[in-house]
């Protein structure tokens, strides 16, 4: 007897649709499976077998054909067991199915007693089929509440292989699991927040740097000596950002699922920070290997990567930075295709000012100005290009820390950072534009108006402090952000100062 | 010049120069062996068409040395070198040229001949400017103002033109229009270090940069400690500007006072690092610099009135802001801190005062005071 059952591969972000054919017939007894496979689907026979024989039920000593198609992609996850298993007991006759087996997506991993398992990129899975016309979807019990978030499909939870057989024999009732997860706008914040910038004591630079940052979607550079407090603040920058939509989270929770980073949630309300080691590979940073998964760059989408101690990275894995810095998403071929991953992130980085670290405080540091500039050429020239603030702070005093004071808290933070937002949205309504930070050259001269006085202060500094026509639009992009931080129309003589404040100072090409 | 170039060929005869040269450019043997060969044979001319044998004789150089003196005759071509030497622009001067200087003649172990690009000091009153590589902005703007004092007096200011305070200070020099000398530590021909590319040009044409190592010399660490000799051996007092415990700097003031030249200090906080070197000179005796009139005193050379200095009246704000900045460079959180401003408007100032030239920024968000 043959039969079809449906399932779903994870192919880059989206998901494949699979189907897997079994087919019992007369002949030797044996089980083959066929279809391009990875070693871990392979090995899925084996997990079958022994999950049948452990619910109660013999395979038939019959010839068993498994087909995984379309038979020209290679499959890979241990999502394939569930579904093998179940196309297998239909095939002997022992599951009679009373759903349209056409319309559902069966999915999971079995282990040798027949319970079952989550999987990776369920909520992908669900979505997709959702798109696709399925109408229900049976997934192992860890991941139901994740695959519940997409309405308009039926999740059904089973616990083993046994229940499942039972439901889909109309047996039992299947559990149906509803959305527990409240989607709407206000139910979402940033609840990351252990860390908060009212922890900060001192540091209002680097703290101002971060909020015009947050604001403008600026990326940003903070050089500062060991223990000035880089790290702490730029890990505070992710908290002060606008709560995600639900959209948003959606894309968010999608990625980490595929790249099992969910770390137990089912659902991920805020946005993403992450941190590679410097040591990073660049297919790391990237994404990639043989099994396409999402790199760095894309578990930061809708969040931040901070890349501290960013002399160090290696050339190679900061040079990938480049096209999803200006496209918003990375694409990497394989033989077996392109795969185009998001990737649109607020860039954070921190680096020593030079290799011992202390530079210019010269009763510690005695590396040569030339020492100094090296360090700082190591970063990579077009990567500072798209970096718009940079500034640098020394090591706190103690007496500084220790002074008592109420630091302004991340939610306050965020408030003035959705003001600006707000403006911005409004600013650049419908013309495809999200923020300051996105402004090209032409588009600049079009949304910050320069009044003559400011241009006659802007070029006053172009020549005396040699500025290169480059940070000249950074210093611009940067001023309508602290112009609408402060509330002001037009960019003033003020914002430009502070704006120049925060200009590069490595100058490269 | 030319005339003089011409007026120096006629003391000496081309062949002598010739054997002068190959003697001062062979590595074959060590200098004190040089100085022993030629009081053994009086001549260079005498040397080189000596025998092996006889130079075994005088039982100053190994059978090996002699060989490699020897073979040396073959290795060196002076034609090519004199020819290298005039497409470069480049003299050379011996110690009995009429153009060797008075100064150098002086202090032992004179060098045996100069390399010249450009000129040698010809000012009435030399001063050297020397210091710490990796200096502060305090030691930066102090030898900027030095040199550029110095040379609007007139007085020539020379250096070592190694990175940090010897760059300033023949920088200061330059830009205020004055001459400027550099004794280095390889062969004229070779800038080191080679982002001084532009002084060293300029110096060509004002001033000179001068070495007694042969052209093509690299610049060994052990060269730099000899030429010190010569920076103090030129000057008439050698200014340290900063410097550590240890350095390089001490050891030109240690030249100078066994030349019997004035060293002076610029005197630093106790606790900075980089003025140590010159504070225990201080201690050991050394002048101390306040002002340009101490070195003018020194010198001799008459005080010039000061030309009304220009204050500038500074608004409220910006004169708090102005009166935390320093020498040493002061970071942005700090001075906010210091002024009780936010951040924004600390920055504000600091820019604008930037652009009046007030202040500059030696390090990205660190400001020092650019007028002493």
């Amino acid at each position: 007897m043959f039969c079809k059952i449906h399932s779903a591969a994870i192919r880059g972000i989206e998901m494949l649709p699979v189907e897997i054919e079994v087919d019992v017939s007369d002949g030797l007894p044996m089980l083959d499976m066929v279809g391009l496979l990875n070693s871990e689907v392979r090995e899925a026979k084996e997990r079958v077998r022994t999950a049948i024989k452990n619910m109660g039920e013999t395979i038939p000593p019959k010839r068993i054909t498994i087909n995984l198609s379309p038979a020209g992609v290679r499959k890979e996850g241990s999502g394939f067991d569930l579904p093998i298993g179940i196309g297998i007991l239909t095939a002997a006759g022992i599951i009679k199915p009373v759903f349209n087996m056409e319309k559902t997506i069966v999915t999971g991993e079995l282990s040798l007693d027949g319970k079952l398992k989550g999987i990776r990129g369920i909520l992908a899975i669900a979505s997709s089929a959702k798109e696709n016309g399925y109408e229900r979807i049976i997934v192992p019990e860890e991941n139901a509440e994740e695959a519940a978030v997409v309405e308009g499909i039926e999740v059904i939870a089973a616990k083993d292989l046994k229940e499942c057989s039972d439901v889909i024999n109309g047996w039992i009732d299947g559990k149906i699991v509803k959305n527990t997860i409240n989607l709407k706008k206000e139910n979402i914040y940033n609840e990351n927040q252990r860390e908060d910038f009212s922890d900060v004591n001192g540091q209002e630079a680097l703290k101002r740097g971060a909020l015009i940052a947050a604001a403008g979607k600026h990326n940003i550079l903070f050089i500062g000596p060991p223990g000035s407090g880089k790290t702490m603040v730029a890990s505070r920058i992710a908290g002060i950002l606008p709560a995600p939509e639900p959209e948003e989270c959606i894309e968010i929770t999608k990625i980490h699922s595929i790249a099992g980073e969910l770390k137990g949630n089912s659902f991920i309300k805020k946005r993403p920070f992450r941190s590679p080691h410097h040591t990073i590979t660049a297919g790391a940073m990237a994404g990639g290997g043989l099994n396409v998964k999402p790199g760095e760059l894309t578990l930061a989408h809708r969040g931040v990567l901070f890349l501290d101690e960013l002399a160090e990275f290696k050339r190679e894995s900061i040079e990938v930075l480049r096209q999803p810095m200006e496209s918003k998403s990375i694409s990497i071929t394989r033989t077996s295709g392109t795969y185009v991953f998001p990737a649109d992130f607020m860039l954070v980085a921190a680096t020593n000012p030079c290799r011992c670290g202390y530079y210019p405080d010269r009763s510690r540091c005695s590396c040569t100005e030339n020492e100094v500039k090296k360090y700082i050429g190591k970063i990579s020239g077009p990567l500072l290009n798209r970096i718009d603030i940079m500034i640098s702070s020394p090591v706190m005093k103690i007496s500084e820390l220790q002074k008592k004071r109420t630091n302004e808290t991340s939610a306050e933070m965020r408030k003035k950072v959705e003001a600006v937002r707000l403006i911005q949205s409004e600013r650049y309504k419908g013309t495809g534009i999200t923020f300051n930070g996105d402004l090209s050259p032409a588009e600049i001269k079009k949304y910050c108006y320069l009044g003559e006085e400011e241009k006659i202060f802007l070029r006053n500094v172009l020549e005396t402090m040699g500025v290169s026509t480059r940070t000249y639009y950074k210093i611009i992009r940067v001023s309508r952000t602290i112009a609408d931080l402060d509330g002001a129309l037009n960019i003033g003589k003020r914002h430009l100062a502070e704006a120049i404040g925060y200009r590069s100072v490595i100058e490269k090409g | 010049m030319e005339d003089k170039k011409l007026s120096d060929k006629k003391e000496i005869n081309n062949e002598q120069r010739n054997y002068r040269l190959w003697f001062h450019c062979t590595e074959a043997i060590n200098l004190p062996k040089k100085k022993k060969l030629l009081e053994f044979f009086k001549s260079t001319e005498e040397i080189y068409k000596c025998s092996a044998k006889r130079l075994m004789l005088s039982e100053i150089l190994s059978e090996e040395e002699v060989n490699r003196l020897i073979h040396s005759k073959n290795t060196i071509d002076i034609e090519a070198q004199l020819e290298y030497m005039e497409k470069n622009n480049v003299s050379v001067i011996f110690e009995d040229d009429r153009d060797y200087p008075e100064k150098l003649k002086n202090i032992s172990n004179p060098p045996y001949c100069l390399f010249v690009k450009g000129r040698l000091p010809k000012e009435k009153k030399t001063v050297a400017v020397v210091g710490a590589r990796g200096c502060t902005n305090y030691g930066r703007q102090l030898a900027k103002k030095i040199g550029s004092d110095m040379a609007k007096q007139g007085v020539g200011v020379i250096g070592g033109m190694a990175r940090g305070i010897d760059t300033y200070g023949h920088r200061g020099a330059l830009e205020a229009g004055g001459n400027s000398y550099a004794v280095l530590g390889c062969g004229v021909d070779i800038c080191y270090p080679y982002e001084n590319i532009e002084i060293y040009e300029e110096m060509k044409e004002k001033g000179g940069v001068i070495s007694e190592f042969p052209l093509g010399c690299q610049p060994k660490s052990w060269n730099f400690p000899v030429r010190n000799r010569i920076i103090s051996g030129l000057s008439d007092l050698v200014i340290v500007v900063e410097a550590r415990r240890k350095s390089g700097s001490l050891i030109t003031a240690e030249y100078a006072l066994s030349q019997g030249i004035d060293v002076m200090a610029v005197p630093g906080r106790t606790t900075d690092v980089l003025s140590e070197g010159c504070n225990s000179l201080i201690k050991d005796g050394a002048y101390v610099y306040t002002s340009t009139e101490d070195i003018n005193d020194i010198l001799k050379i008459k005080n010039v009135k000061k030309s009304e200095i220009l204050v500038k009246v500074l608004e409220k704000d910006f004169e708090v802001v102005y009166s935390k900045t320093d020498l040493v460079p002061v970071s942005l959180q700090e001075l906010a801190d210091k002024t009780g401003f936010d951040t924004g408007k600390t920055l504000e100032i600091l820019v604008k005062l930037q652009l009046e030239g007030l202040i500059c920024e030696p390090a990205k968000n660190y400001y020092a005071r650019k007028s002493i």
